[in-house]
This record gives C-alpha cells, structure tokens and sequence, in this order.
C-alpha cells in the first residue's frame, strides 16, 4: 500500500488508478431491451393506417370516383351546348340599347 | 473491407446487420460511456440511447469516418450531454456524492478480495472519491481526452478522429489533462487525505 506521508508516490499511484479503465461488460438484458426500443422506432416510422380495406374496394372506390368525375364533366359540356338561349336574350337586348353595334355587326355579317 | 456492404445493409433497416454492429461495439461504447458518467447503470443507458441513434441517423451517416469513430463520437457528445443534464438541473453536488459512491461500491465490489480490511475498504472508497473530484475538474475538452486516452485499444489517431482534432492537438491535449489532473490533485489532497 501506498504510504501517504509521501505525497507525490500517493499522487501517482492516484494518477495511476485514474487513467485504469475498469472494464464493464453490458448486462444479460441489454439487447431485449434494445430491440424493444428499437421496435418502438421502427413502428414510429410506419405511416399510420387510417382504415384498411381489400384491394377490390379499392378500385372499385376508384373506378366509383372516375364515373362520378365523368358524368360531372358530360352535364357540364352539355348545359355549355343550351346556352343559345342565354345569347338570344343579349343580342334582343343589344338591339334595343346598342343599334349602332348591331348595326355594325349586320354590316360585318354582309 | 466488408463495411460498405455492411452500411448497405444497416441503411436497409436489416436489424440482424444492426445487431451484429451491436454486439462488436456494445462493450467499447458502454465503457467510453462510463469512463463519463462513472456509473454502469447510466453507462448502460446511454449506451442503448446511442444505439437508438445510431439506428435512427445511419441513413445520414456520410462514410467520411469509419463506422466505429462515427459511433464512439456519438457515445462521447451522449456522455458529455448526460453530465451537462445533470449540472443543469443543479444536481451536480448530489449526482458526484451518489456516483461517488455507486464507484466506489463498485469498486470494492469488483477489486476488493474477501481480505480486505475495513480500514483499507475506506480507503479506497477515499481515493474514489478524490479521483472523480478531481475528473470532475478539468475541461470537457481535457475530460474526453483523458477517458479517451485511457480506453483500451484507442489509438491517437482514432481518438483525434473522435474528437474531430489533429493528431497534434490531441498528443498536447492528453499531456495538458495529465499535468491538470495532477495539478487538481496536489492542491486538494489535504481535503481528503
């Protein structure tokens, strides 16, 4: 043992025990709970499912999806085409408040 | 070199790679870890947070290190977090005096023979104590470098690596904390001898 009336030898037997690693080893479940904590990341990264259906659904949900937005586009396309009436009722009144453009327009027509 | 296969593979999620990668540095790590925290319940702790991380961040791992000093740099900045942590919430005075005297139960645990004395028990419990105060002392810089220094198998040159220094500055760096551990240690010796 080391005498401590001489200071110095003491010290460097201290610096000695200092610089000494003490080698640990990990414990017996140190890898379960590794892994568990690694699942719990691993199941953070996986998006969320909302709800789950079979793939039939599924396209059957987007072919549903299709024929709608289909059948919106054909009623629009096809009001477009009865608009006539609407231009009728402008150019009555365009005759009435716009002769001189009406006029014009006859003159062009010609 | 099997390495770039091996990334591969951990950057894929193969969790049978990342725990082979587990079982080749679990013991190093633990062991920087507790060089820090003097404590193998936290050591152990930490150990299993950088792993977490290291699973976590791989895909940024950017191969201008090898794997094992991109591992052991985490190990130490968790290390060095971990005792920021404790000396932030004002509890620096009452963690020294538990791991004083976890260390020091440890200690006798691990080294002291069934002959031990209860003189000589207290004794080393004391110098315990005198060593982490005087650990406690020196710069984060000096700290690393010392438990660094002190790691079985830890060249320089990986050491520099780890602490992102030049070889240079590292060789002065080791013989700067030696000189202030000493130093930290004449002056307070009267306190616990």
């Amino acid at each position: 043992m080391t005498s401590k009336n001489n200071i110095p030898s003491h010290i460097d037997a201290l610096m000695k025990q200092a610089g000494s690693s003490s080698k640990i080893t990990t414990s017996k479940n140190f890898m379960d709970n590794l892994n568990s904590r690694l699942d719990e990341v691993e199941q953070k990264r996986t998006p969320a499912r909302i709800f789950s259906i079979n793939d039939y659904i599924k396209y059957a949900a987007v072919i549903a999806i299709v024929i709608v937005n289909l059948g919106i586009l054909f009623s629009v396309s096809t009001e477009s085409t009865t608009d006539t009436a609407t231009a009728d009722t402008i150019s009555q009144f365009a005759d009435e408040y716009f002769p001189e453009y009406t006029a014009l327009l006859d003159g062009e027509g010609q | 070199m099997r390495e770039p296969l091996f990334i591969q593979q951990l950057r894929k999620g193969n969790r049978e790679a990342f725990n082979q990668l587990v079982e080749e540095h679990k013991d190093g790590v633990l062991n920087i870890c507790y060089g820090f925290v003097k404590n193998t319940e936290e050591a152990e702790d930490i150990t299993q947070e950088v792993f977490v991380e290291v699973f976590k961040t791989i895909s940024k791992f950017r191969e201008d290190s090898s794997l094992f000093t991109w591992i052991y740099r985490i190990a130490v900045s968790r290390s060095l977090d971990a005792i920021k942590k404790k000396k932030s919430i004002k509890r620096a005075a009452f963690f020294e005096k538990r791991v004083q005297s976890e260390v020091a139960e440890y200690e006798i645990e691990n080294t002291a023979s069934d002959t031990l004395s209860p003189d000589s028990e207290l004794e080393q419990i004391q110098q315990q104590q005198f060593i982490q105060f005087s650990l406690a002392k020196l710069t984060e810089s000096q700290r690393t470098a010392f438990v660094l220094s002190h790691q079985d198998g830890l060249s320089y040159k990986e050491i520099s690596e780890i602490m992102g220094k030049s070889l240079t500055s590292i060789e002065s760096l080791i013989h700067r904390s030696k000189q202030t551990l000493r130093k930290i240690m004449e002056e307070n010796y009267r306190e616990y001898f």
